[in-house]
């Protein structure tokens, strides 16, 4: 498969998914700059984490206007996929790939640490065979990770499986104990309703590696792999 | 012509985005808690924004408020959670 890991000045983890898609998972992978017009003939596309453009104004509200995002946006329109970690979740809200925002963590504090989810719906393309109400372990980094939406669209998406991941505690219970930003309905990872494009909080490609506490990340790039595969 | 828009005025437009009364505004609530500990009891509610002062060059203040609010609508503000409002702030 060949995947197209987007950088923008201030992204900071487009090394760590090129690494891990490319070293570890045999990927061909390469980093494009936002400056380009084109992904190539890349499968996937990549947002990976970080602080484009400085999140100034507001996070991912800047990167929608890199000269890459149109391309971004046309390979999502062809149905291809599209994954955004983090503050690539934040530029996929902002560029309405996907609903909601994400918005400043109700305790103020930036939230450095591993958390829970719990998988709300089984998605074949983004988490495999991973059956609902699975628990995932991965790790968070962020201080605007509060997912916010209208209640009822929030309610629509829980029922109609876009909602992918939610915060839980360690037993899986979706509760205000594991959640770490104050997420409406706890949600962590969603798609949108083509599904095609997913956007998470928490850093999958950190949860890769025994050697960094867990490899509950892998899921998702294999399975991407495999339904590309399919 | 060393002037291509001499009927144009340039207007000075302050535009203030705030969180929706609906989303959860931690920081004004923060703010509102430091203000109660500096013994500023009457102070009920805090709501942090953001505010922006655009200098548009414009034929008329309609126009000038026209490109602002459009700025607004489309980069400023994130509709989703936040909405804006505009002053005229002066023209020179």
């Amino acid at each position: 498969m060949k995947w197209a890991v987007i950088a923008f000045p201030g992204t900071n983890c487009d090394e760590d998914t090129r690494y891990l898609l490319a070293e570890r998972l045999g990927q061909s992978a390469r980093v494009i700059w936002h400056q380009e017009t084109r992904v190539g003939d890349a499968d996937l596309v990549v947002l990976p984490g970080g602080f484009a453009h400085g999140d100034y104004l507001r996070c991912g509200a800047i990167a929608r206007f890199s000269p890459v995002m149109d391309a971004v946006r046309e390979h999502a329109e062809r149905g291809r996929t599209v994954l955004g970690i983090c503050n690539g979740m934040q530029i996929l809200t902002e560029a309405g790939l996907l609903p909601g925002v994400l918005l400043r963590n109700q305790s103020l504090e930036y939230r450095c640490h591993w958390t829970h989810l719990r998988v709300h719906a089984p998605d074949r393309a983004f988490l495999g065979h991973t059956p609902a109400g699975a628990v995932l372990r991965m790790p968070i980094s962020h201080g605007e990770g509060r997912y916010q939406c209208a209640p009822q669209e929030a309610e629509a998406m829980l029922a109609n499986g876009q909602v992918l991941l939610r915060y839980c505690d360690e037993r899986g219970a979706v509760n205000q104990a594991g959640d770490p930003n104050g997420a409406t309905a706890g949600i962590a990872g969603l798609r949108n309703a083509r599904g095609n494009v997913f956007g998470l909080m928490p850093h999958p490609e950190r949860a890769c590696d025994p050697l960094l506490g867990g490899e509950d990340g892998l899921v998702i790039f294999r399975s991407l792999i495999e339904a590309m595969h399919e | 012509m060393t002037d291509s828009t001499p009927d144009l005025t340039l207007y000075t437009i302050g535009a203030r985005v705030t969180l929706r009364p609906a989303v959860l505004d931690p920081q004004g609530q923060a703010i509102l808690r430091g203000l109660h500990a500096l013994n500023f009891p009457t102070v009920e509610d805090v709501q942090a924004g953001k505010y922006f002062r655009l200098s548009v060059r414009a034929a008329n203040l309609n126009e000038a408020m026209a490109t602002a609010s459009d700025a607004c609508e489309r980069l400023l503000a994130n509709l989703v959670i936040e909405r804006f409002i505009l002053t005229p702030e002066g023209a020179t």
